[in-house]
């Protein structure tokens, strides 16, 4: 097999031009968060039908449960279940490891780093299990992104550190887990809405971005078309989908780095007190971050947060799925497409390099995606051949709990990484004009996300 | 040289590594991640700064040889 380098230059970098093809199957994260996903899933199958649950329990173990009063009890229940860290530790630097040195990341940097964020992750899963946790709002999410946001800006992390900190790569592998306990006929019966409000805002903001941006601060219109797609669509990733679509400037890019990961981190931390100001079901409160938060990763712990606020995490980060993963990101390859044909048809030739093609939609395609719908369709399968006695007696706590702690951790790795990426020194100045062209269309999305989910589909979503 | 071969991703100016990509925008790793999908073989040409399709792209500056002292520095 070709080195890392050597296929990364193949497929871009070096002397052939060409797609990377069958060689995206191992260097891109997406698909190594289907491999590790559905790996565990099949894993777990085969244990609980084995009876050895017990292996799959123990690689699970963390103290967000325990609500615990004492520090003696923490610390009975990390002296009790030491061995337990160990083998899960290594169990995670393992399989990270080895699919990041794949991708091409430095192992021997990988590894400090992922000592470091493990360390963190338990620390955070204690604080989660105190029993007053809940009456402070240290919400597990809240806390991580917090503590590495102090970390990152007070304590000056190399560079080097994010080799382990990779928020979209956790929260990819989360998404994958989840779809175990998503049924595929929720993911059929309430995609078809969320695509349609989805794609309604999407649009709307997008060209409310666009021609704010252009017509009324007359600002450069592939810097309107990145900020536009990056508010719209999935932030800083739709941001550089479209980028060489409208062959954008690196500075454009850069400014849709800052304005996302700002608006973002402000989302994560309000979104979550007036959903709960508002007294929102948490699936509607759920639908409503996915029509407004740009990125997975930081709506994925406004849901999660608001969803522990109001007691049906499962519920608020389920209905969040549906409107910003399936509803949202699915069709980035589209919007892509649609830029490049803008940009090549409408404005200036001499702007632009290619031509649209149809073929981006599937090379765009967020194939993590995939392993979610795999994953949801293999659980159902599974589980519809128990009773419901079976189901709740044996699959749910020996299986399905198990593998939902697995999907707790990869999200804690995800919240922990975008504090400790944050660095507020690295992000670009942004002009008042582009602040405000981006900041107009995100009130508009929040406030038609709003409206739409609360009294258009309020009663739908709060059904889910 | 083909004009296939003569495509922005086998320029020499042309910076399409995840690593590299993720160095040359400092942030991008925040929310985003250049080993992911989405980005395709989108990289960034440092001859015009600006952001390209590796297999798609091509303009009359394509270097295949190592850039002259004057052009920008790859990461």
């Amino acid at each position: 097999m070709a080195t890392t380098q050597e296929a990364w230059n193949e497929s871009g970098e070096g002397r052939q031009p060409s797609r990377m093809g069958w060689k995206e199957l191992y260097l891109k994260e997406d698909w190594w968060a289907v491999w590790l996903g559905l790996g565990m899933m099949v894993l777990a199958i085969l244990f609980f039908q084995a009876g050895g649950s017990g292996v799959l329990k123990a690689l699970a173990i963390n103290p967000g449960g325990l609500k615990w009063s004492s520090l003696d009890q923490l610390a009975a229940h990390f002296s009790q279940n030491a061995h337990l860290y160990v083998y899960q530790f290594l169990f995670w630097l393992a399989i990270f490891g080895v699919s990041t040195r794949v991708m091409g990341v430095s192992l021997a940097q990988f590894i400090p780093s992922f000592i470091v964020l493990y360390l963190l992750s338990i620390v955070m899963f204690a604080i989660a299990g105190w029993a007053n946790a809940a009456k402070f709002n240290l919400e597990a999410p809240l806390v991580a992104l917090i503590l590495g946001l102090v970390i990152a800006n007070v304590f000056r992390l190399p560079k080097w550190t994010d080799s382990a900190f990779r928020v979209e790569y956790y929260i990819k592998l989360s998404i994958v887990l989840l779809g175990a306990t998503f049924p595929i006929t929720l993911v059929l019966t309430a995609g078809p809405v969320a695509i349609a409000q989805a794609t309604l805002i999407s649009l709307v903001t997008c060209l409310v971005i666009f021609f704010v941006a252009t017509r009324a601060f007359g600002l450069d219109r592939r810097l309107a078309a990145v900020i536009g797609v990056g508010g719209a669509v999935c932030g800083v990733s739709a941001s550089m989908a479209i980028a060489a679509s409208v062959n954008a400037k690196k500075e454009h890019l850069y400014t849709s780095v800052t304005l996302v990961v700002v608006w973002a981190l402000v989302m994560i931390l309000v979104l979550p007190f007036i959903s709960r100001g508002l007294g929102l079901h948490p699936g509607v409160a759920g639908a409503w971050i996915g029509t407004s938060e740009f990125a997975d990763a930081a709506g994925f712990a406004a849901a999660s947060t608001y969803g522990k606020m109001a007691g049906n995490e499962e519920v608020a980060v389920k209905a969040f799925v549906l409107m910003k993963v399936i509803g949202r990101d699915l069709w980035i390859g589209i919007w892509s497409i649609v830029w490049a044909a803008i940009a090549t048809i409408v404005w200036e030739k001499k702007e632009t390099g290619r031509a649209p093609d149809a073929r981006e939609i599937w090379w765009r395609f967020p194939k993590f995606v995939i392993g979610f719908f795999a994953a949801s369709m293999l659980m159902t399968a599974f589980t519809g051949a128990f009773t419901a006695a079976e189901f709740n007696g044996a699959v749910r706590p020996n299986l399905l709990l198990p593998l939902a702690s697995l999907r707790t951790w990869a999200f804690i790795f995800c919240f922990l990484s975008i504090g400790l990426t944050t660095r507020f020194r690295d992000l670009h100045a942004v002009g008042w004009k582009t602040f405000w062209a981006f900041t107009i269309g995100v009130a508009v999305n929040v406030l038609l996300g709003y409206f739409l989910s609360v009294h258009v589909f309020g009663s739908y979503w709060a059904a889910l | 040289m083909s004009p296939a071969q003569r495509r922005c991703g086998a320029c020499r100016f042309f910076t399409g590594t995840p690593a590299a990509l993720e160095r040359a925008v400092p942030g991008l790793n925040i929310l985003s991640s250049a080993y992911g999908s989405v980005r395709g073989d989108t990289g960034l040409c440092e001859r015009h700064d600006t952001f390209v399709t590796g297999a798609a792209h091509a303009c009359a500056a394509f270097a295949a040889e190592a850039p002259n002292r004057d052009a920008p520095s790859r990461n």
